[in-house]
């Protein structure tokens, strides 16, 4: 019987899929908060 | 109100209570120890702001947002009334244990809320009052209302409510909403997760019988594990741009490297091994490294000796 290893592309499709992604989505949205004061902070800087 | 279990029992305290036990029952709905963090955080706020407000008002200020924050607190218990009976943490509130009325504690709640916030705009401004009013709303509706037992990420979303009270006391003093206030913000908000979740992780138990959806009940310890590192390393991070905008000097950098390691140290454990010791150590520590972080920038503009005038400059 033929089994089918999981690919890269399928292990992120399932990932996307799963309720840890939300938790994944928000971190990222609250870690990019944080670049952009970075970034404001810089730029009043210069 | 229909929707809550039936626990609308009358005050069973009976003519043995005093005004002394109504009082303390009524302070309890402030939340008086979540206050004391606010009210540290709104003063350093007020405390880093550029401008000039005259010392009374100043404290009518901190006495607003302390009022406003003990006020949604209330509002808080009254609607959260049902599960608090269940958790064990909760049970001994003074609404679950029958010592105030629910209708007592909202009217007691909408009062305060009220006043501070208009007491706020008559005495300071009305900036640091709509601050203060969002604040408040977004804690009861946004938090309570709506987050609280929709979604894990309640704590996440609902801690800007947690993290706006140096915003608040920045504008009293200033009239504005400045970069250097929503670093603060920034510091607090993101802190918030890793503090509620180490508490969360030991007590899941409470939250699953409560129906609250912690992270740990919904996503299990392994993930909230990785949650609470990943969001430690941008607190350790984020903690450090104070300095880099140069509102705080070198005491501030010492006490916020050593701080932040022995964080970073404590969420790994929990990471790493998750036993019920570490989760606790991790949540009493957070506790004081935000205290101290405050302090140590309260202590550094006092002391008056700018580490990088030169960026004090561009910014003051």
């Amino acid at each position: 019987m033929n089994t089918t290893k999981p690919t890269v592309a399928t292990d992120r499709k399932a990932f996307r899929d799963s309720k840890r992604a939300k938790n994944w989505a928000v971190f990222g949205l609250i870690a990019a908060f944080c670049v952009l004061l970075f970034i404001i902070t810089i730029v009043r800087m210069l | 109100m229909t929707s809550f279990t039936s626990i609308e029992t009358p005050v069973s305290a009976g003519a043995g209570n005093s005004v002394w036990t109504h009082f303390r029952d009524f302070s309890a709905l402030l939340k008086p120890r979540v206050m004391s963090l606010v009210v540290f955080t709104g003063f350093v706020g007020m405390f880093m702001a550029p401008g000039e407000l005259h010392y009374v008002l100043q404290i009518v200020a901190i006495i607003c947002i302390a009022v406003g924050a003990g006020a949604s607190g209330a509002i808080n218990m009254w609607f959260d009334r049902d599960i608090d009976q269940i958790m064990s943490r909760t049970k001994g509130r003074p609404i679950p244990s029958g010592r105030v009325t629910p209708d007592s504690a909202l009217t007691f709640g909408v009062l305060l809320s009220g006043g501070s916030v208009m007491v706020m705009g008559l005495a300071v401004n009305w900036l640091a009052a709509s601050l203060l009013a969002f604040t408040i709303a977004f804690y009861i509706f946004i938090y309570t209302i709506w987050l609280k037992r929709s979604t894990p990420q309640n704590i996440v979303i609902g801690g800007a409510a947690g993290a706006l009270p140096p915003v608040i006391g920045w504008a009293a003093i200033s009239g504005n909403v400045a970069l250097e206030s929503l670093i603060l913000f920034a510091v607090i908000f993101i802190w918030t997760p890793p503090h509620f979740w180490a508490l969360a992780l030991y007590r899941s138990d409470d939250y699953e019988a409560a129906g609250v959806p912690m992270l740990p009940n919904t996503h299990g310890p392994k993930e909230t594990r990785k949650q609470i590192l990943a969001y430690s390393i941008i607190l350790f991070a984020i903690s450090l741009m104070p300095y880099i905008i140069g509102m705080a000097a070198l005491l501030y950098v010492i006490i916020t490297l050593v701080m932040g390691v022995l964080f970073l140290v404590l969420a790994w454990r929990v990471f790493k091994y998750g036993l019920v010791k570490h989760c606790k150590q991790l949540f009493g520590f957070s506790i004081l490294y935000l205290f101290f972080l405050f302090l140590a920038l309260l202590v550094d503009k006092s002391l008056g000796l700018p580490f990088r005038p030169e960026l004090a400059k561009v910014f003051y």
